[in-house]
């Protein structure tokens, strides 16, 4: 869309295919919330009583939220980012002390029988304004390291030395400028991301990592990225094979690449070498922090992922359900409230975190293709939308939002077909769940509302 | 910088696309998910039809189908169990309860899943017992009582014709996939034969099921639901009132009868003694008798009645003189001098008792043995070698019903033994046998095999002159007669006039000074009969008589055979007399050889 479309009040200018977008996967959530009981048991959607209509209360209450959002004062959020985040995180402790658990998360505050919110869902949303205030502020404008607090230096003490050693490895010397304006983003998400944790909320602290993707846009080392990405292919694989076979094979490899690409160039023996041990090292870590730190349910969920059949009964049920009622929508889908599986309970957590498995059975592949489009077409827009913003907070901001729906939509989809472990995260504004759809309007109409203020922005 | 943006779009689409595939596959082209979800959640329950009940000729009920109790937990509900006072109140012994009890407690060690199911504890509960432990029934939380149809035969008789019905064993399942555990199928008897007719149509109902295996409402609202069709009601042809006078009469005897409608071919008496009741293959009753019916030394479980059988002894001699008229080699008028026996060679006769030079008429009547030894002799003789010969008396005895299943619909029928011509290849070598080697069969002994059904179709035979209609049980279905196609006519080919002789020479038998049979003389019917006797080497010889009555189209033709009875006149005849006089008068003028007849114990 050009600039010059971009005509009139505050309704000419805000995005409205975020919007429509947002409104399709809203009413799709909350349709396939109602559908997600037996037929017998479903009673109207708007009865609040039922999950469907509280869901569809949450909607109103979002709509309103967004309303508001819309018709605020844009400068609100960079101006109050501080103020939030301490809000956020001081919830976040108060759930440690008064939060009850449900469902083995200690992570919700119960107000009454029925309206529960969860904290950690708003701290998303205050860690994406804080973070995008601090990166606003790029690293060749940012002030001098300065002295920090000893306890920060340990608290972050492996992140420092990964991003010291890159930054070596990377740049001509080590800038100690440039770690330390990483190491204050760290500390950003590091805050509310060990709060989480502390709640046993595993799913909703990996959500934290989404952030961290965000962040290679505005500069940090790309090389962290890609060696995630090795490392997590290293990992799923030294589970399947012997470690020392995985070993001998990296360091195949290794001369592989030094003979053909890097020439047996001499400048590249040490780096190479440095990286061969860190990867070495973390195969043999990896499976052992796999065999001996992790818990028996957290190993089978990882494990699951190889072989469904190895648990059917226990951590593969879900999985299994849900791959065999998306897998049985076939098509076209066994017809709106005919899914078998879907309205007989089969599926567990089917109307929260396997959702997607109810839209699979009843519309089969035409409605996982619609909904795997409706997502790609929201996040790529926030990228494109984000990318054109004069507003560096504002840019910063777009990019955390479609990071973290990008990490929604990877970890709450894989795990329904059987791609990713089972972590428990919510599918944005499809799943049940009034604070997580509340937390997820409030990152994307904070953003339309940035957006539609582009224009005034002077550079 | 800039380019970065592109990283997050690349990473997006592929994310985006890598799910597509995965999803396609998932939903496009594997089908395994769509059948595995619809066994996961769709249960296909069967509704048993009721088994058709088995009335006799004449409407009365002998099979059908009564209600058994089982007593069922559900081990997840119960509490202290007090074995003692249900044992008290259930009238089942002690131990029995506690073994029950200990058996699904092991149930639910070994398999956790147990403890919520529902599982007999007690089957086949009588109705009193069921009565007593549901006043009481509140003391006892997670048991209570289903109801489920067991077969029940009122009248404790014809065992063998009626045979038994009961729970499909692991053959059944492996043979037939209509089967599933608990289904009942009949296994021998008029409830094999006619079990398909018998068993009806299960009806079936598809139900959804939730992942805790709730019912939850029916399939495609009941779109592919079928109701159960009762299985259909069998008249039989059987008498039981006849039935039940004959099975006493061979109380304490072993042996075999058969009566049979001659024009119709229909089975009216069907006993093989020692019988037992069919109630004991039901249910509670078969652990409690099966063994002991299975070791008993007199079998009573064999089918004597149609088994391979003894020598059909003289009673076959009247088929030798019809084949002996047909193929010419006598007249009514030949006179074979007896002498006291037929002279094989120097050292060899085969002896005879004292009587007048016989002729056709008279050889039946008196049951001369040189006779039907010179007839046999003669019939070996009539074709270019005795091979030949004896194939085309083989054959001929064949439409006789010997040596076959008679085209009947008892299951168990066995075809009994004609000797074959190969037969004989085998056993004395190719081109080294003749008439005389082998002319034991010209007086019904010999290699011969047959059973009291061949016996009376013989009669049969010969009361119709000339034809029989393949004896069998069933008679009508559902009150429609069954196709005539079933039973057929069989001709023997042997003309129908030559059968007044054999008319005349079995009147003369049971009528005549001379005759074998006179103790099955009736003072006002007509009764025409051919003793026998077959030999038998391993004790006393088997009793033999064959009859028919009355003379005016014959109602009744009966084969019966007495294990170790002797002479056919000691016990056969004078029983196959009583029979005939029950079924045409419907009483017993001779009290006395009756009372005789119930007091002897050959066991």
């Amino acid at each position: 869309m050009s600039t010059q479309d971009r005509r009139g009040g505050l309704l000419g200018q805000v995005d409205w295919v975020l919007i429509g977008i947002y409104l399709t996967l809203a009413l799709i959530g909350w349709m396939h919330v109602w559908s997600a009981v037996p037929n017998q048991e479903r009673v109207s959607p708007f009865d609040v009583s039922s999950e469907a209509g509280k869901q569809f209360a949450w909607l109103l209450i979002c709509l309103l939220v967004g309303a508001a959002l819309l018709l605020s004062d844009t400068n609100l959020f960079y101006a109050f980012r501080w103020p939030f985040f301490g809000i956020g995180v001081a919830l976040l402790l108060l759930v440690l002390v008064i939060g009850q658990e449900v469902g083995g998360n200690k992570s919700w505050i119960v107000l009454n029988s029925f309206i529960k919110i969860q904290p950690s869902e708003f701290a998303k949303y205050v860690t994406a304004l804080a973070l995008a205030g601090y990166l606003s502020t790029p690293l060749h404008l940012s002030p001098p390291a300065g002295r920090w607090p000893t306890l920060f230096w340990i608290f972050l003490a492996p992140i420092t030395l990964i991003l010291s050693i890159t930054d070596l490895l990377l740049g001509q010397g080590l800038q100690m400028k440039r770690v330390v304006y990483w190491l204050k983003a760290f500390a950003i998400i590091g805050i509310p991301a060990v709060l989480v944790l502390a709640e046993k909320d595993t799913g909703s602290t990996l959500v934290y990592a989404a952030f961290v993707l965000a962040m290679f846009r505005f500069g940090l080392y790309l090389l962290l990225l890609y060696l995630g990405i090795i490392l997590a292919f290293l990992f799923l694989t030294s589970l399947l094979i012997q470690p020392w076979i995985l070993i001998l094979g990296l360091v195949l490899v290794s001369i592989a690449i030094w003979l053909l690409i890097l020439e047996r160039s001499r400048k590249a023996i040490l780096p190479m070498g440095f990286f061969l041990v860190l990867l070495s090292g973390f195969t043999l870590g990896g499976r052992w922090v796999f065999d001996h730190v992790l818990m028996p349910h957290q190993r089978t969920r990882i494990m699951v992922l190889f072989n469904p059949d190895l648990d059917p009964k226990g951590s593969g049920w879900n999985v299994n359900n849900s791959k065999m009622a998306i897998g049985s929508g076939s098509w076209f889908g066994k017809g709106f409230l005919n899914g078998t599986l879907t309205q007989l309970k089969f599926v567990p957590k089917q109307h929260t975190d396997f959702i997607f498995s109810a839209i699979g059975e009843q519309w089969g592949l035409l409605g996982t293709t619609v909904v795997i489009l409706l997502f790609l077409t929201l996040m790529m827009r926030l990228i494109l939308r984000a990318e054109m913003q004069r507003s560096p907070f504002a840019k910063a901001f777009g990019y955390i939002v479609a990071c973290v729906l990008f990490f929604h939509f990877f970890m709450n989809i894989g795990t329904t077909i059987g791609l990713a472990p089972a972590v428990g995260v919510p599918l944005p504004f499809i799943s049940y769940g009034g604070s997580s759809l509340l937390g997820f309007t409030l990152l994307l109409f904070t953003f339309i509302k940035l957006d539609a203020h582009n224009l005034e922005v002077l550079r | 910088m800039e380019n970065r943006q592109r990283i997050y779009l690349v990473l997006i689409v592929l994310v985006g696309l890598i799910f597509w595939v995965r999803l396609f596959f998932l939903q496009g082209l594997d089908d395994r998910f769509k059948l595995a979800a619809d066994t996961y959640s769709i249960r296909r329950l069967v509704n048993q039809p009721l088994r058709g009940n088995i009335f006799d000729r004449k409407g009365r009920v002998l099979a059908t189908n009564d209600f058994a109790f089982d007593l069922m937990v559900i081990p997840l509900e119960t509490k202290e169990m007090d074995t003692l006072a249900l044992a008290a109140l259930t009238e089942v012994p002690i131990e029995e309860v506690r073994k029950a009890w200990e058996k699904v407690n092991k149930n639910i060690e070994k398999k956790r899943r147990f403890k919520k199911q529902p599982q007999p504890l007690i089957r086949d509960l009588s109705q009193k017992s069921i009565a007593a432990f549901q006043e009481k029934m509140y003391r006892f939380p997670g048991l209570y009582v289903e109801k489920r149809s067991v077969r029940r035969y009122p009248e404790p008789h014809a065992a063998h014709a009626l045979g038994y019905a009961r729970e499909a064993d692991a053959s059944v399942l492996e043979k037939d996939a209509y089967y599933q555990p608990g289904d009942y199928v009949g296994v021998a008897g008029i409830e094999r034969a006619y079990e398909t007719y018998l068993r009806g149509i299960k009806g079936v109902r598809k139900v959804y099921v939730d992942v805790r295996n709730n019912e939850k409402g029916s399939y495609m609202d009941g779109l592919y639901d079928t109701l159960p069709v009762p299985g259909a009601d069998l008249m039989s042809t059987l008498d039981i009132e006849l039935q039940k006078y004959a099975e006493l009469l061979m109380q304490g005897k072993r042996g075999a009868i058969v009566a049979i409608e001659p024009a119709t071919g229909e089975i009216l008496v069907l006993v093989s003694s020692p019988s037992y009741d069919p109630n004991w293959m039901v249910g509670r009753n078969l652990r409690q008798h099966y063994g002991a019916l299975i070791l008993d030394p007199a079998k009573p479980m064999l089918n004597r009645a149609v088994m391979d059988g003894y020598p059909p002894g003289s009673t076959f001699k009247v088929m030798n003189a019809m084949l002996g008229l047909q193929a010419g080699v006598i007249n009514p008028a030949t006179v074979v001098p007896c002498g006291g026996g037929f002279r094989l060679s120097a050292a060899h006769t085969v002896g005879c008792h004292g009587h007048p030079n016989a002729d056709l008429r008279f050889s039946i009547t008196t049951s001369c043995n040189a006779y039907y030894c010179h007839v046999f002799n003669e019939l070996t003789k009539t074709n270019s070698s005795p091979r030949q010969a004896y194939k085309d008396w083989y054959l001929g005895a064949q439409r006789f019903g010997f040596g076959t299943k008679l085209g009947t619909d008892i299951p168990e029928a066995k075809s009994g033994l004609l000797p074959s011509p190969e037969y004989y290849d085998r056993m004395h070598g190719l081109g080294k046998w003749r008439g005389l080697t082998i002319i034991s069969l010209g007086i019904g002994q010999g290699e011969l095999k047959a059973n009291a059904l061949h016996i009376a179709n013989l009669a049969a035979i010969i009361a119709n002159r000339g034809y029989f209609i393949s004896p069998h049980l069933g008679k009508a279905l559902n009150g429609k007669p069954m196709p005539d196609t079933l039973f057929k006519h069989n001709y023997t080919r042997v003309d129908t006039a030559h059968f007044q002789i054999a008319w005349e020479g079995m009147y003369g038998a049971v009528h005549k000074p001379g005759g074998t049979a006179k103790i099955a003389r009736l003072d006002s019917i007509a009764v025409y009969g051919k003793t026998g006797t077959a030999q038998n080497p391993h004790g006393k010889d088997h009793s033999v008589f064959m009859a028919f009555a009355p003379s005016k189209s014959p109602k009744i033709a009966i084969g019966v055979f007495v294990e170790n009875g002797g002479f056919g006149a000691t016990y056969a005849a004078p029983i196959a007399s009583l029979i005939i006089e029950k079924y045409l008068t419907d009483t017993i003028t001779r009290a006395g050889l009756e009372e005789r007849l119930l007091k002897t114990r050959l066991e």
